[in-house]
């Protein structure tokens, strides 16, 4: 089993060099919540009430189900 | 701006589908078509090869006004636009590929004291093949209650939307049928069939006699992507459909004859095997390019079709009974 300074020190360094190779790399300390104003950026998310409006409420199929209704009988 | 060495393009959801008599662009986003002649779908297939200048040229100075017509239809419907020759490889034609998720997209059950009881069953093996959409044809007393039954029964499943059709009995009210509906959002359509002249506010609810048959245009024809695409290799009607009668036999379709086995008597498994069978599918890819009656009709891709059609000996398709839905058009 390795120190608990050692684990450190090869963490640190492994990090390093991840940050060589991946400029891109994120630390989870590094990670901040949205800022309002980038959320009001995201336009297509939309409430629940409009969803329905928009989709839940026109269900149909895409095309008849049945040609014949009310059925010839 | 000098626009003579451009290229015309149509956007790629406008399709051009030539006819006998005439033709029709279909706006698949839209959902809208043009009735246009048959020059014009041809003079459409200049667009491929050829810039603006030099369709002028190949038309010829007596067509000049005919020319400038037809681009000028083509730019006020927003159907066309212009681009460089060196942009002709960034618009390219909208795939015709359709594909399914489900092995069943739709399906016809009629209940009776029969088939009411085994429910249940009926909408579980339909769930697990994909099937979503359901048209349900309550042949027994107290409509309002079995509806509201039926409808109890579908609320956690994946069960997207339902048309039920029924008898409205004297005694049910139609404000209960409309607060079912106002409930439950997966009611597509109720049709009530009815002698009596009824009212109803909800849009949602057709009262109609058991005899009258709905012949309105905007049911037969539908214009959009999904039937376009998938009318290109099968039969829009019979694809993807499963029907149970009232004795709980298992058909294609209400207008096929072969059963296939009985729902209240089968596991899911033989089911599974009867769906998967060639006999099932037999209609499937009877699309309208193979029926000698439809293959040149403008409508192929937005007509939905419930007649049977017949194999003749050289191996192409016909319809024994008229077509009906031209005159609607």
């Amino acid at each position: 089993m390795i120190s608990q300074k050692e684990a450190q020190q090869l963490l640190d360094k492994t990090k390093e060099e991840c940050k060589n190779k991946l400029p891109a790399v994120i630390y989870l300390s590094e990670i901040k919540p949205i800022s309002n104003s980038s959320m009001s950026l995201i336009h297509n998310r939309i409430s629940i009430d409009k969803y329905h409006d928009r989709y839940a409420l026109k269900r149909g199929f895409y095309k008849p189900i049945t040609i014949q209704h009310p059925a010839n009988e | 701006m000098n626009n003579s060495n451009k290229y015309v393009r149509m956007f790629s959801n406008c399709i051009p589908v030539l006819g006998r008599d005439k033709s029709v662009i279909y706006d698949l986003q839209r959902k809208q078509m043009f009735n246009i002649p048959n020059d014009l779908y041809n003079f459409i297939q200049l667009f491929e090869e050829h810039t603006i200048s030099e369709i002028f040229e190949l038309c010829g100075k007596d067509n000049e006004q005919v020319v400038e017509e037809y681009f000028q239809f083509l730019t006020n419907k927003e159907l066309t636009f212009l681009i460089d020759k060196d942009e002709l490889g960034l618009f390219p034609k909208l795939s015709m590929k359709w594909t399914s998720p489900a092995k069943i997209s739709n399906a016809i059950i009629e209940i009776s004291e029969t088939t009411y009881p085994f429910l249940d069953k009926i909408l579980k093996y339909l769930t697990a093949l994909g099937c979503e959409y359901l048209y349900i044809k309550i042949c027994i007393p107290k409509s309002y209650n079995v509806i509201k039954d039926i409808v109890g029964k579908l609320t956690t499943s994946s069960i997207f939307s339902v048309v039920f059709e029924a008898k409205f009995n004297r005694e049910e009210r139609i404000a209960d049928y409309e607060q079912l509906i106002v409930e439950n959002k997966r009611i597509e359509t109720i049709f009530l069939l009815s002698e009596e002249q009824l009212k109803t506010s909800s849009s949602k609810i057709l009262i109609t006699s058991p005899k009258k048959f709905v012949n309105k245009k905007e049911y037969f024809f539908k214009i959009n992507i999904s039937l376009f695409t998938e009318s290109q290799k099968y039969n829009t009607y019979f694809n993807n459909k499963i029907f149970i009668n009232k004795e709980g036999g298992i058909f294609n379709a209400p207008e096929t004859e072969e059963v296939f086995g009985n729902i209240t008597k089968i596991t899911f498994k033989d089911l599974e095997a009867i769906i998967d069978s060639e006999q099932f599918q037999k209609y499937w890819r009877v699309n309208k390019d193979v029926i000698n009656e439809c293959k040149d009709c403008e409508l192929r891709y937005m007509c939905v079709d419930n007649r049977l059609p017949k194999k003749s000996k050289e191996g192409s398709y016909f319809f024994t009974s008229k077509c009906e839905m031209r005159v609607l058009n």
